[in-house]
């Protein structure tokens, strides 16, 4: 399970009004018409750490995110994607070809 | 050994009949032999046909296994039995691609028609223009130049140009010539989301979504989408990547030498990743991680790998004590073990005491609630009390404190925390209010005309507090018409009519002015006005009755005169909601009233309709428990009797029968006779069987109450007598005179049985075997039944008949003592 820190895309430092901030942009951008659970996650997480009383009861009664994913997340952590030069285009595009990719765009698709 | 062959005669019909079922089933390799073996007979088109499909088929099976070359000769084949234009010709020059046979793929090229190119085979296109574009830039010589195809490559590769000299004007341009139904299409959508790329990464998902997953596209836009991907999801994704590719990706990502590292050792474990490898990848990459990060996963992880305490030490120094009791806590909560998870709480609060933290007060005041809610309410409420030393402003611990006193109904502590709680939330309307309920449920109704004038400051509109001092304006208006002080009755009524607060409300008020009028004005017109009121107030005449009786008791007002100004209700049966009504009216009665004794007069109006209604109209279960609830409340045993003997007879629910002996009793469970009290015994046991626990517990307090009136009457039947030595100077017990030689031992014994006897033997069955022990005499059965003492006495003399010990005590022994053995017999035993 997801951290309700890392729900909300916010520093464990975070105070109440950014908590409130990605809270109300989370919610905006994933209403609860578009995503009932995804919502309901959001919801539970901004309750959860909403005030300064509740991350406090957070950080005792929250077993930590034992997973080894967020530490690979922590590892592999950076700023900004280099940007996509022509020279990276046609890497990419050279490196796209391979027998799989031309069988699978010839072969007629199963109905 | 000769065979005896039967000659078949093989026709080319049973042969061609073979040869299509064979085709049918996709066995297009036996079904070529046959159509071969046709074909060796006589020419057929149709045969022919077969068989090149036959041989198309199988090309493309082996090509789907990566066998190009055999299926570029599969297809070779078939050219003989088909004729132009050939199937699957598109995907025989992919598979001469995949075999890399140039010689035929120039030549297939070459032979390609513009029709093909730029109409037929739109996919193959797609692909040739991608190996144009990369790895085979030749190839575009042998295509038609005279081809869409061949002007859109050109412009594409004008367009890449501009893409490389940044010129975004020139591409846009470019990539509005280039038509939807192009080869390049799905390039030209591809450097469109790289063109937005700069501004918006979602856009640019969004458009690399319009891709198909078929396109010769679809793969390099998945390259694209992974790099916006960070993290685990990073890594998923990387796993299911060639080595170039995953080389360009962490090069777009900007990994380090040092993520470089990471990854390539993660890619190398990532099937084995015990906690072992975990713990020593965070203390291995502690620089990459953060020395925070590392040494709080490998804490986290020494809870399920302990072996890695020593490890951890050498690292990181000593554990943080309360973060690892604090895991442990939780993860044996986790487990439901609940005993464990509290001693690492409370290692949890030692280890905050010794921190010098201005958080850490708040953290025991949490971990002390959180225990809280594990314990028994008496325990419940010490870490309540004790956790307010840390943090004393959470409202809710007070409600909850005075919740467990309420419940526990020890008043003086509750009053003590209600006084500490308005102390301390003076302006907090859920605290006013509960202390208006306190003050409404003890009759002090001024103190909660206070508390509630103090929520209409807070909260203007509060309903509860309006209704509250609603109330408590009509009450005093009845307290002085009773006083007949008639001259401020007005402004009391006015102002319970200026908080305005419904409709039903106004109904009450007016029904009040009609008791003024009469009391104090004119009789004529009051009563008038009364039997309006209550018109309009009830469909019904029992309803208007009680609640005439019980206002005009209120106010001292002669009741009978009122009752004659409405309709008799004497024969009025009361409907489901009519008795609905009444029972609401008699609720809200026994809460706000102050004497049983006037709800009982007014009950007595109405007893005949009432306990006509109840015999002939078959109410729900429901609403007669609740009925009885109200009658036990205001000890109204004659209602409550008729209403539980009803109701037992129809459901015969343990409910049932604790109403019934309480009523039959008066309330007094102490008179229950010895019939009575195995019966409460009986359902006792049955309702915790049947986990009907309100009933257990309503039996189970009768029992009690009863034991407590009759010590020695528990049916524990020995458990007194062990411990008659404290009442020594009491008057001589006959249990004593009779019993007091035994030894211990033996009595424990005796006492065994009998439990055991009572478990196993019906109450009618024990009483019909002591009929017969004591010649079914009925004085003495009518002394067993009254005296339990006696009852117990001659169990004891049978349990040790049944086991076989001589206690020197007979049943004539017993009957003496108790002074109920007139006649002297001889027994069994």
């Amino acid at each position: 399970m997801s951290s309700a820190y890392k729900i909300l895309d916010v520093a464990m430092t975070a105070d109440d009004a950014e908590v409130k901030q990605a809270y109300l942009r989370l919610v905006k951008d994933n209403p609860p018409d578009r995503d009932q659970q995804k919502f309901q996650a959001i919801h539970a997480a901004y309750s959860a750490i909403k005030d300064h009383k509740s991350r406090i009861s957070y950080s005792v009664f929250t077993l930590p995110d034992m997973s080894f994913d967020t530490l690979i997340d922590q590892a592999l952590a950076t700023e900004q994607n280099s940007p996509v030069n022509a020279d990276v285009l046609t890497q990419l595009l050279t490196a796209s070809v391979d027998d799989a990719t031309l069988l699978k765009a010839i072969t007629p698709a199963e109905k | 050994m000769n065979k005896k062959r039967t000659a078949t005669a093989v026709t080319p019909e049973s042969l061609e009949k073979q040869a299509q079922e064979k085709l049918e089933n996709g066995k297009y390799k036996e079904s070529g032999e046959l159509y071969k073996k046709l074909l060796q007979l006589s020419a057929n088109e149709q045969w022919s046909k077969s068989l090149a499909y036959c041989y198309v088929q199988r090309a493309g099976a082996l090509a789907t296994k990566g066998m190009f070359k055999e299926a570029v000769v599969l297809w070779d084949n078939h050219c003989q039995y088909a004729q132009a234009p050939y199937d699957a010709y598109d995907q025989y020059i992919i598979w001469l691609i995949l075999s890399k046979n140039k010689v035929n793929i120039q030549k297939n090229l070459q032979q390609l028609s513009v029709q093909q190119l730029d109409k037929d085979y739109s996919e193959l296109a797609s692909i040739l223009g991608l190996l144009a574009l990369t790895e085979s830039p030749e190839m575009i010589n042998d295509l038609p130049q005279e081809s869409a195809f061949v002007a859109h490559f050109h412009l594409i590769q004008a367009g890449l140009q501009a893409y490389a000299n940044e010129d975004e004007v020139k591409l846009t341009e470019i990539l509005k010539q280039i038509p939807y139904r192009s080869a390049f299409r799905d390039l030209r959508i591809l450097l469109q989301a790289l063109l937005v790329l700069p501004n918006s990464e979602s856009q640019t998902q969004v458009s690399l979504a319009k891709i198909s997953s078929r396109s010769a596209y679809a793969s390099v836009a998945r390259l694209l989408e992974i790099t916006f991907l960070q993290g685990a999801a990073l890594f998923d994704a990387l796993l299911g990547l060639n080595h170039s590719q995953r080389r360009i990706i962490c090069q777009l990502k900007g990994f380090n030498k040092q993520q470089s590292e990471f990854l390539e050792h993660l890619t190398r474990q990532h099937e084995h990743l015990s906690d072992k490898v975990k713990f020593n990848m965070a203390i291995q990459y502690q620089s990459l991680l953060g020395g925070g990060v590392a040494k709080n996963y490998c804490q986290q992880l020494l809870s399920v790998y302990s072996t890695g305490y020593k490890d951890f030490k050498k690292k990181f120094g000593a554990s943080d004590e309360y973060e690892e009791n604090r895991v442990s806590a939780l993860l044996c909560e986790q487990e439901g073990n609940v005993y464990d998870a509290g001693y690492h709480w409370r290692l949890c609060i030692k280890a905050l005491h010794d921190q010098d933290d201005p958080e850490n007060a708040l953290k025991i005041a949490m971990i002390l609630r959180h225990l809280s809610r594990g314990e028994e309410p008496p325990e419940q409420a010490e870490l309540l009390i004790e956790s307010l030393q840390y943090d004393a402003e959470d409202r809710d611990v007070y409600l909850r404190i005075l919740d467990f006193y309420q419940q526990s109904e020890a008043t003086k502590e509750y009053k003590e925390w209600m006084a500490k709680t308005l102390a301390k939330f003076p302006q907090d309307i859920e605290v006013l209010a509960r202390a208006v309920r306190e003050a409404t449920a003890n009759k002090s109704y001024r103190k909660a005309s206070q508390y509630a004038s103090k929520i209409l400051k807070i909260d203007p509109l509060n309903t509860f507090a309006k209704q509250t001092l609603f109330t408590s304006h009509l009450a005093h208006a009845h307290r002085l018409i009773r006083e007949k002080s008639y001259h401020l009755v007005d402004k009391e009524i006015k102002q319970a009519e200026a908080l305005n607060i419904g409709k039903a409300y106004v109904k009450q008020t007016q029904l009040l002015r009609a008791f003024f009028c009469f009391a104090h004005e004119d009789k004529e017109q009051g009563l008038q006005l009364i039997a309006d009121a209550f018109t309009e107030l009830y469909a019904d005449p029992v309803n208007r009755y009680f609640h005439a009786s019980k206002e005009a008791l209120s106010m001292g007002l002669p009741v009978a005169t009122i009752l004659r100004a409405l309709p008799a209700a004497k024969d009025h049966l009361l409907s489901a909601a009519e008795f609905a009504q009444f029972l609401q009216l008699l609720e809200q009665f026994t809460l706000a009233s102050e004497s049983k004794e006037q709800l009982h007069k007014a009950l007595e109006k109405i007893k005949a309709p009432l306990k006509k209604s109840l015999t002939q109209q078959g109410y729900d279960e429901p609403a007669l428990l609740s009925l009885c609830k109200v009658l036990e409340k205001i000890h109204h045993f004659e209602l409550l009797r008729h209403c539980a003997k009803l109701a037992y007879s129809k459901w015969k629910q343990p409910v049932w029968l604790y109403y019934s002996i309480y009523a039959n009793n008066n309330g007094k469970p102490e008179d229950c006779t010895f019939r009575e009290l195995m019966s409460l015994q009986h359902y006792h046991e049955q309702a915790m069987q049947d986990k009907d626990f309100q009933a257990g517990l309503l039996l189970e307090k009768l029992l009690d109450r009863y034991y407590e009136a009759h010590p020695q009457r528990n049916m524990g039947f020995l458990e007194n007598f062990f411990a008659m030595d404290e009442d020594e100077e009491e008057d001589i017990d006959p249990m004593e005179v009779l019993f007091g030689h035994i030894p211990d031992v033996v009595l424990m014994d005796l006492n065994n049985t009998i439990e055991s006897l009572a478990k196993t033997t019906s109450v009618e069955q024990v009483g019909s075997e002591l009929a017969e022990l004591v010649g079914n005499d009925h004085n003495i059965m009518f002394a067993i039944m009254k005296d339990p003492d006696l009852f117990s006495a001659l169990m004891v003399v049978k349990s040790a008949d049944q086991l076989g010990v001589d206690i020197e005590v007979s049943i004539q022994d017993v009957l003496d003592c108790f002074g109920v053995g007139k006649k002297t017999r001889s027994f069994p035993f």
